[in-house]
């Protein structure tokens, strides 16, 4: 009890320093401090609660067999979140090989974007629940790549800055992919707005 | 309605991600501007549905530990390797007194020679290696004393030349170093 009490107090990075001198039991306190925005994430990304548990238990074990690497100048949440992103885009690409490389040429420029200047706010009608599912649905339809940012946005409330950190991408990429999600999501709800 | 700001930048400022001067321009525009509020709303809207509301199970934090092999040195183990000799080493020490081998005494003595002659090997081994270190200590002298001659005919360009060459070079190292670690991180 008062381990858990003093590790509920300790920053991630004092969490981290005794998890290497041996403390395995410190680790459980960065599970308790991260399971529910890393389970959110991979639930959010994957859309199936049994597989976002699986993939979030070897999430954190694949955090801790690498913590060695882990440099104390960064933000513990964005190095994790890292590891959790490259995992679930693992996951994902094996699942789903039918995805297209966001990175191909001609993705970025060619497609020019219809956006309707004037829309009608009618989603806020919909029931809360059926509003969830609609929005999950249409979230299942954006490119891996692209789903990440909006759940690491919305979901896990990441900065710009974080995101572009977590996905190794620059900031401005980062501003557009969000925009264009948007926009996608906007697009697949569309029939219910 | 006209200068509409553009629809990135819109999507920015939802995210409040915008300098503060464009946050204000831009907040002012939404009060005049009913598409761009629209637009506005109806992100806030889809965004309000993404929250984080999934619970893990009560377990997961002990099917995580489970699966964890603690890191650095383990004292339950040494300690546990220590009395398993321990206890092998007094076995084969009363083993060998129970079976006569250490109440014998020619076997004992038999047994006195061969560590005898093994540490005189180790010895003569560690004689070997003291005189080559005196030899390479000797070697290392006549360098020293050599580049101190070359030096003191040079005069002070050379010395410079060769800090200066340590230096970038210490530089350049400390430059791949830190390279390899933050490639490492990435």
């Amino acid at each position: 009890m008062v381990t858990e009490s003093r590790g509920a107090n300790e920053s991630d990075q004092d969490l981290v320093v005794r998890v290497l001198r041996g403390r395995k039991d410190a680790f459980g306190v960065i599970v308790q401090r991260y399971q529910r925005a890393i389970v959110n994430f991979t639930c959010r990304m994957v859309h199936d609660y049994e597989t976002a548990l699986d993939l979030s238990q070897e999430i954190f074990t694949k955090a801790y067999n690498s913590l060695d690497t882990y440099k104390p100048g960064y933000k513990f949440s964005t190095w994790l979140y890292r590891i959790a992103t490259n995992h679930v885009i693992d996951f994902l690409r094996k699942k789903e090989p039918q995805w297209i490389s966001i990175d191909q040429p001609g993705d970025e420029g060619d497609r020019p974007m219809e956006i309707p200047v004037e829309r009608s706010h009618g989603i806020e009608q919909m029931a809360f629940e059926e509003k969830r599912e609609k929005i999950e649905a249409a979230i299942q339809k954006l490119p891996p790549s692209y789903r990440r940012l909006i759940v690491l946005r919305h979901v896990n409330e990441c900065s710009y800055d974080e995101i572009a950190r977590i996905c190794s991408l620059p900031l401005g990429t980062v501003k557009n992919r969000i925009f264009r999600a948007r926009e996608m999501l906007r697009a697949a709800l569309e029939g219910y707005l | 309605m006209k200068d509409h700001p553009d629809r990135v930048e819109l999507s920015a400022y939802m995210d409040s991600e915008l300098p503060a001067s464009e946050i204000g321009r831009i907040g002012r525009h939404l009060g005049d501007c009913g598409a761009c509020a629209g637009w506005v709303g109806l992100h806030r809207s889809i965004a309000s549905g993404l929250r984080q509301d999934v619970e893990a199970p009560a377990d997961f934090g002990d099917l995580v530990m489970r699966r964890l092999v603690p890191y650095g040195h383990d004292w339950r183990l040494t300690i546990a390797a220590s009395v398993v000799f321990m206890l092998f080493t007094l076995s084969t020490g009363a083993a060998l007194i129970g079976w006569g081998l250490l109440s014998d005494a020619r076997a004992t003595a038999q047994l006195g020679a061969t560590a005898a002659a093994a540490i005189d090997r180790a010895l003569s081994f560690t004689r070997s290696v003291a005189m080559l270190a005196e030899m390479m200590f000797d070697l290392a002298r006549v360098l020293i004393s050599s580049l101190t001659l070359v030096l003191r005919s040079l005069g002070p360009v050379l010395p410079l030349a060769l800090l200066a060459a340590v230096t970038i070079l210490t530089y350049l190292l400390g430059r791949s170093i830190a390279a390899y670690r933050r490639s490492r991180f990435a």
